[in-house]
């Protein structure tokens, strides 16, 4: 009897066998052998020797020419992040108030960029903002202006972007916990006395909290590791972490020093994400637990 | 002059009416309630009161004003939800509050509301709680206090007992009527539940299908339903089906199972053929062959105050409540007459309306 109950306990373990062995060999083992490859040494006539010092960190953290790209990396972060939050949850809120019939097709549209490739998508953005772009053409047009406005290869170009790229992730995160409000609670402020704009944002926002929450992180981590999208606008004077160490990595060939960076950015984002998360759950902890 | 005055108020989605010209007046400080069946339109009408529904038709006068065009929002009507509709990230107090914020009241009078409606509900030791700390029964009375605190010309409640357990739900009936009385507030309460109707109400509009059936004080209508529908709605009924005989002002003779019997009757029976209305605790068992008709017990179920009788006759199942006042001596398959006051039956149509 007992032989059998130890024997079906053991069974959930093997059932998460496959996707341990996933996990173990697609994520650990490359995370793991990046992170030894960050104290190895590189020279550029002897190539890469095993080592384990941590000459590649105090490079990195020594030079105020790497401080500015976790700044610059950080900064589009942050700010693809508030952008998403401002952006995606009044879209969110009138996705959540729409006929189910129009919700459908305005859902597909905030979804579809998702399907796109995300180099398609960005070179769509390099001929919306370029120097001879539609959005130029349409300002020169008008009379607005007569020289271009650069977007392209600048902060503002690189963050619109990034917030178009990952604006999904904010509206699905808080549309599901919108479907789960109470719509009456909308109706009781009415009846206190509240206006719209008040029932939006003491009511419907502060709900809303832990789908903004969620929503955040993945916007914030997805964009400061983005490659494509900072690549291909920021170009080769706007660099981040991201595009850094591709460059160490394939062009001066010192993946050690590229390891380096891969592993600094990596705690930098988990660092920033829970404190983050600490922060906010402390803060609500009474209310949604 | 009337408080309230809903005047011909009827609501259509599409082609579906679900108000059907609506008329009703509540004088200040009473205690109304719509009953009907889902879908009878009541929570329609206490939408439009509240002004989430705009009416297609008709007027919602409110101490002589017209509010049947003015936003739910400046209307200072309170609202107790069926699910409470509480802030679920506010505490008692602050859900309390927040009615008087929009009101641009000063922090020491919002202080002192606050302090006098959680106390009228007995919650003063939960002010800092969120609502998901509080029960269900503690809830509601916090979706009360914060209705009553804005001082509302109208107090409005949707079903609200609905999610709360049989004797927490009496305790609350008792314990809102009492609240309501002390402010003196005009109410109207929405429910499908006609013990909660009949206890809690000075007057019970019953609707169906959009519109209303019958409207008078709970024992009127309880005691003189207008029609098959309400006197089945309210309370449990036995149907005979008798032959009308002769009509004259309020009394009729009907003739059934080869007797005559002169019973009091609502105007508007016109048919030969018209249903008894008899009560289940206005009918007596006495020996066989004593009563107005025949039958046997089919089961006898005990209710603590009252014994619940099923008798099988020839013109249908009888029900009988008879008081615990001794243990019966019938049993069932016990051949039984069954006896009642002529005064105790009503006369009404056959057809519903």
């Amino acid at each position: 009897m007992s032989g059998v109950l130890q024997r079906k306990a053991g069974i959930p373990y093997w059932l998460s066998l496959p996707g341990v062995m996933l996990f173990g060999v697609m994520l650990f083992t490359p995370l793991i052998m990046t992170f030894m490859l960050s104290f190895y040494t590189f020279d550029f006539y002897e190539g890469i020797e095993r080592a384990f010092n941590l000459g590649n960190y105090a490079d990195v953290l020594s030079d105020s020419y790497f401080y500015e790209i976790f700044l610059r990396t950080f900064g589009y972060g942050l700010s693809t992040t508030v952008l998403a939050v401002l952006l995606g949850v009044p879209e969110a809120y009138i996705l959540n108030r729409m006929h189910s019939r129009w919700r459908a097709i305005f859902l597909l549209a905030i979804i579809g960029p998702l399907l796109i490739s995300v180099v398609v998508r960005t070179l769509g953005w390099m001929i919306l903002l370029g120097n001879q772009g539609l959005l130029n053409q349409i300002l020169i047009g008008s009379g607005l202006t007569s020289t271009p406005f650069t977007f392209i290869y600048t902060d503002f170009g690189v963050i619109v972007a990034l917030t178009h790229v990952l604006i999904p992730f904010m509206v699905v995160s808080v549309w599901a916990v919108l479907q789960r409000l109470d719509p009456q609670t909308e109706n009781a402020a009415v009846s206190l006395g509240a206006s719209q704009f008040t029932v939006f944002f003491r009511v419907v926002v502060p709900q809303a909290i832990p789908g903004i929450l969620s929503g955040s992180l993945i916007v914030f981590s997805l964009a400061t590791s983005a490659f494509a999208t900072p690549a291909m606008i920021g170009g080769r004077r706007l660099k981040v972490a991201s595009t850094t160490i591709y460059d160490e990595f394939l062009n001066t060939l010192d993946w050690p020093l590229g390891a380096a960076i891969a592993m600094i950015l990596l705690v930098a984002i988990m660092t920033v994400i829970m404190s983050y998360n600490r922060l906010v759950e402390r803060r609500y902890a009474q209310v949604f637990q | 002059m009337s408080f309230l005055n809903l005047q011909e108020i009827s609501k259509s989605f599409g082609g579906f009416v679900a108000v059907d010209q609506f008329n009703l007046e509540v004088d200040k400080g009473e205690f109304v309630s719509l009953l009907g069946p889902s879908g009878c339109g009541k929570t329609t009408t206490l939408q439009m009161i509240a002004g989430f529904l705009d009416p297609s038709h008709g007027q919602i006068m409110v101490g002589g004003e017209d509010l049947t065009a003015r936003p739910a929002n400046q209307r200072n009507i309170g609202i107790v939800f069926q699910s409470y509709a509480l802030f679920p990230h506010l505490t008692a107090a602050q859900n309390v509050a927040f009615g008087l914020e929009m009101r641009k009241a000063t922090q020491g009078e919002r202080q002192e509301k606050i302090d006098r409606a959680l106390d009228l509900v007995h919650l003063s030791a939960f002010r800092d709680r969120y609502p998901k700390q509080l029960s269900g029964g503690q809830q509601q009375r916090v979706a009360l206090a914060r209705a009553i605190v804005i001082e509302p010309t109208i107090l409005l409640l949707d079903e609200p007992m609905s999610n709360l357990d049989a004797k927490l739900r009496e305790d609350m009936q008792l314990e809102l009527r009492s609240i309501q009385e002390k402010l003196g507030i005009t109410t109207i309460l929405v429910t499908h539940d006609q013990n909660e109707a009949m206890a809690l109400s000075d007057r019970i509009a019953v609707m169906n299908e959009g519109r209303i059936v019958q409207v008078g004080k709970p024992h009127e209508i309880y005691e003189d339903p207008a029609n098959v529908f309400v006197s089945s709605f309210l309370g449990k009924n036995n149907l005979l089906a008798v032959e009308v005989e002769d009509i004259s002002g309020s009394k009729a003779s009907v003739r059934f199972n080869g007797q005559s019997l002169t019973v009091p009757c609502r105007e508007g029976v016109t048919n030969k053929e018209a249903w008894l209305s008899i009560r289940p605790e206005k009918v007596q068992l006495t020996d066989k062959g004593s009563g107005l008709l025949e039958g046997q017990i089919k089961t006898r179920v005990f209710f603590g105050n009252h014994w619940l009788y099923q008798i099988e006759t020839a013109s249908g199942e009888f029900l009988v409540y008879s008081q615990n006042t001794a243990v019966p001596n019938t049993a069932p398959r016990d051949a039984v007459g069954l006896n009642w006051q002529a005064d105790d039956a009503r006369l009404l149509n056959m057809d519903a309306s």
